[in-house]
Parts: structure tokens; sequence; C-alpha cells
């Protein structure tokens, strides 16, 4: 059973001997674990994740959830009513009713004339293309490890390199080869050249219910009339070649491909305790509980106690140290094989030594 | 083989908590079954296997979703289709393209504390196992008859320690808390020695190595 953060509160409460709040309350202690775990998360790095960059044309420039949704939703409303990327002083005149000035976070969208003009609803180009210069990593990331284009590893460069490497690199579009993390916003990835937008995702045909798999290659969702044939219902348990599910947890809404795609690998801190279960083994629980209760006996007032608070948070500091030695020999054979640095020799005679106390005078 | 029951009375004469008033079975199960966590963390003492099925197209397993138990360390994986092991390797040893080869896997890596990748991953027409032996943390004790086989007799007084000690927190009695849990890490660290070097004494006795 998932644990919850109600139940890491009452734990930590218990062994804090208030379940009564008598002097810590649980919005208080809740605002500890979050903590706890968020750092206990920060520092171990051990939550794996991939996060999908779709590389699909993005119809006009987008600078929130929604704005994306109308743009993706209703083609030729971003263009006419909201902002777009700007990346040259000519291109101003280029948009209807865009807004000057401002700042924007992210790469590009519009990265040559010929994107540029496209927006121009005066010429009355309805096919809209445009590229796809990278995109946002979510805020929960810690570490980003790799980025793919199309099941290959891009190389990851400085802005400065890549203006050393190629100066025109704003303008090339194509397959990506290199991608950019340090110059379009905290978590703005940019992939160089520009991708075209080229992944092919499923078409999702059906309005509400569950997707399901109805081929290898089609993901459909359940409508009202049942399909004929056999096994045509239930959840989507899992989709060939795609990453998130090989989780065990979760209901598809829609899958992305890794062909043509832009994937990213990356450490992340837990999802919200607010609205999702702990993410961390059980066994876990104690340590994000510890850090609570050392800084709920380090608050001043009643129940303060900074021996006590010393030791849970050495104790925190112990299952910190557990964790990240666990991520490192979670491949243990590897670690053995090539050499590391393993606390305890598994088998063997540990390091040769001679066989009289070399060095010493007889 | 003691039970988790008999581990609970044991737990009360110690802590001189007779009845339930005070300490319910339920709070002492807890604490043990934390006990038996940082135990086997620590120690790597319990070892399993468990078969993943192959899925097409499929680089990266979730290895929660294979096993009721929670897996610490990958210590190998033998292929039942090439009949032989897997190379543990890193994804940064392999070629930029890794991803894109297909075919039977031939080494595996890990990411994070969960997941198991393959490489090469296996294309559209697969039908193969591979088996995984791992070291993990047993699942919890729930029920009082409960029994945990790979946990010798000799060792169990360290998860003793451990609820003892956890519970004179809760009952603020802090310097005899911080008594039991050196306590447990002494019986912990003995047991991770016997865990870990498991074979230096047969090969050191046949190697005229002093003991």
């Amino acid at each position: 059973m998932s644990t919850t953060l109600y139940d890491l509160v009452t734990n930590a409460l218990d062994r804090a001997g208030d379940l009564d709040n008598d002097i810590w309350s649980r919005s208080e202690m809740e605002l500890y674990i979050c903590d706890g775990y968020d750092e206990f998360c920060r520092r171990t790095r051990i939550l794996y994740d991939q996060w999908v960059i779709e590389n699909q044309h993005v119809l006009g420039n987008y600078q929130t959830d929604l704005e994306r949704q109308l743009a993706s939703e209703k083609p030729g409303w971003s263009v006419t009513d909201e902002p777009f990327h700007i990346t040259a002083e000519h291109e101003k005149n280029n948009g209807i009713g865009v807004q000057y000035g401002g700042s924007y976070a992210g790469p590009a969208v519009a990265t040559s004339q010929g994107a540029i003009d496209i927006y121009n609803a005066t010429t009355g180009n309805t096919d809209v293309e445009a590229f796809m210069p990278g995109g946002r990593l979510p805020e929960d990331t810690i570490d980003l490890l790799r980025v793919s284009y199309d099941q290959r590893t891009l190389k990851g460069r400085s802005s400065q390199q890549m203006k050393t490497d190629d100066p025109n690199y704003e303008n090339r579009s194509g397959d990506p080869q290199w991608f950019i993390y340090d110059k379009y916003g905290l978590f703005n990835v940019r992939v160089v050249p520009v991708a075209t937008g080229t992944a092919s995702y499923d078409t999702v045909d059906g309005q509400w219910g569950t997707l399901r798999q109805r081929l290898d290659a089609d993901s459909a969702v359940v409508d009202t009339i049942a399909d004929t044939g056999t096994n045509n219902w239930g959840i989507l348990r899992y989709r060939d070649d795609v990453h998130p599910m090989g989780g065990r947890d979760g209901t598809l809404t829609r899958v992305h491909p890794s062909l043509s795609n832009i994937v990213c690998e990356r450490y992340r801190l837990g999802r919200s305790l607010h609205h999702f279960a702990f993410e961390l083994p059980q066994s876990y629980e104690k340590y994000i509980e510890y850090w609570a209760l050392s800084e709920a006996l380090n608050r001043e007032g009643p129940g303060q106690d900074h021996d006590m608070a010393d030791h849970y948070r050495e104790r925190f500091e112990i299952g910190v140290a557990r964790a990240e030695r666990r991520k490192r020999e979670m491949n243990i054979e590897r670690l053995a094989a090539f050499g590391g640095d393993l606390p305890y020799l598994n088998f063997g005679l540990g390091d040769p030594q001679a066989p009289y106390p070399y060095g010493e005078p007889f | 083989m003691i039970s988790l029951a008999d581990i609970t009375n044991r737990v009360r004469t110690k802590h001189e908590a007779a009845t339930s008033v005070r300490w319910s079975d339920a709070a002492i199960h807890k604490r043990i079954n934390e006990g038996l966590e940082c135990l086997a963390e620590s120690t790597y003492f319990y070892e399993r296997y468990t078969t993943i099925a192959l899925m097409p197209n499929r680089t990266w397993y979730d290895v929660r979703g294979f096993t009721p138990e929670t897996v610490l360390r990958i210590t190998a994986v033998w292929s039942e289709n090439r009949q032989e092991w897997l190379t543990p390797t890193s994804q940064d040893l392999l070629p930029y393209d890794w991803e894109q080869a297909t075919g039977e896997p031939q080494e595996y890596f890990t990411r994070g504390i969960y997941w198991l990748g393959f490489w090469p991953h296996p294309g559209t027409s697969i039908s193969s196992n591979l088996k995984v032996t791992f070291a993990g943390i047993p699942s919890r004790f729930t029920h009082p008859q409960a029994v945990l086989r790979d946990l010798p007799d000799n060792y169990v007084p360290a998860l003793e320690d451990y609820a003892l000690s956890e519970m004179a927190l809760t009952d603020k009695e802090y310097t005899r808390s911080i008594r039991l849990f050196k306590s447990y890490l002494a019986r912990e660290k003995a047991f991770r020695d016997l865990s870990t070097r498991r074979l230096v004494g047969a090969e050191a006795g046949s190697l005229m190595g002093a003991l």
C-alpha cells in the first residue's frame, strides 16, 4: 500500500509522542516532511526519469500551458493574438498585432526569415510549419543526464563552445546533434540544429474513456461502442518502445514515440506529496520522518531539544549515505569487475600482502 | 527461526513493557520491521532471483514491477536464450547510437535505484527471459507467526536493539537510545562481515593464509 503525506505526518508525530498535536500541528509537520523529502531526493539523486520534449510543430510561441494548448488546438490563435519570439529587428514587422518588447524564456521558435514569413497572416498561409528548438524540463529536475534525438546521444555544449563551433547555429535546422543547457532559462534545453518537428505520434481517436492498446503501433480511446474482435477493452498496460509504460503505476494518456523525438534523461525530486504517494522505497520513510523531527525539535518553544534534534539529523544523514551507496552499488557486478570504492570485498583475500613484514627491520 | 511474535515478546521483556498499554504490538512490529530493512540494506543478506520477460522494443525495465521485495543491487543477469551471462556496463561506455541497436541483450546497466536497462534491446519479435539475481530488502513481517529464514537466529538481537532504541527515543530516553543504537550498529557490522566475506575463510584456508 502506498504511503501518503498523511501517513508520514502521523508517523512523525507518533515518534515525537505528540499525536494529539499539543506541540506541533499537522500542518507544521507537513512542511517539515515535504522539505525532508525534497532534501533527501536532491542529495541522493536516486529517482531517475525520462522527459520527452515533443518534436512536433509548435504553432507560434507559448509562455504558459494554456497558451500552448490554445496554440496547438487552435492554429492561428497565437499568430494573431499573442507575441511570438522575434530574433531580429526586422522580424517585428512580420507579425500582426504582436507586442513589442518584453523578455521571454526558452529558445526561439522562429529561427529564420522563412520561418517568420509563414507566421504572417497576410500571406494566407494556413499550412503553418515551424521548427522545434527544444523545450523546458520540469522544475523538479535535479540533474540532466543525457539528451537523445532519434535514439542517438546528443553532445552537450556550452553556448560559448557552440558559438565557436558554429557561429550560425541559431539558423540551422535539421537533425539535432548537440544540446545547450546554459543560456535559455534555467530548465530550457536547446537542441542544435533545431529539429523540424517530425516525430510521428499516434492518432488518438475517440473523445473520452480509457486508452487501451489496439495494435502494436496504435492506441485508441475506448468509446461507447465496443469494437469487434477479442481483447478489446481494459487499461493499456504498456506500449512497445516507450519508457513510461515500463513503470508500474498510472494510466496512459498519450504515448511518446522514440523515433525522431527528443528524450531527456534526468534525476528528479519526488512528486508533490500533496498529490502523489511517496515514491521512495518504504524503508526510506523513516529518514524523511527523522528530518522532520530534527526540524521540529530545533524550533524554539515547547518541545525544543537540540540533542534529540542532532541525533535525528544524524540518522537522516545515515539514510542519505545509505541511499547514495545503494545507487552506486546497484550495478555491483560492474563495480566489482572494473574497480570501485566497494566498502567490503565480496569474496577473496583482500589486498595482496607480502609474506613477511616488508620494509621493517629484522 | 524466531517468529515475529517471539521477537516482540523479547522486546517487551527488555523494555519492561509487558502489557500493550504503552506499546501496542503494531507499534513494536513497525520498529522491528524498520530494523529489518536497515539490516538488509546494510548487509545484503537477502538474496533472491526473479525472471524478466523481455518485451519487444523495450530498453528499460522497472525492477519494482517484478518483485515484491525491494531490489538493492543486481548481482548477475543470465540470458535464457543465449545461455550466458550478460556483461555489466554503463551507458557511458556504449556508442552514441546504442539505443538503435536491436537484438538479444548482451549487456546491462542501471539508472537510479529502480531502472534496469539492456543493450541491445530486443527487436519487434522476441520471446526470451532473463534471470536476474539480486540482493534486496525482504517484505515486512506482517503476521505474528511470520519468520524469515534468511536471518540467522543469532542476529535477531540486532532487530531487538534497533526496536528498543527507537522506543527509547520516543520515550525521550535519549542516552539509552544512543547506547542501544550503537549496540545495533555493532551487530549490524558483525552480520555484514558474515554476509560479505563468506568465501574469505575457505580461500584463505586453502592458500595457507592467516585467518
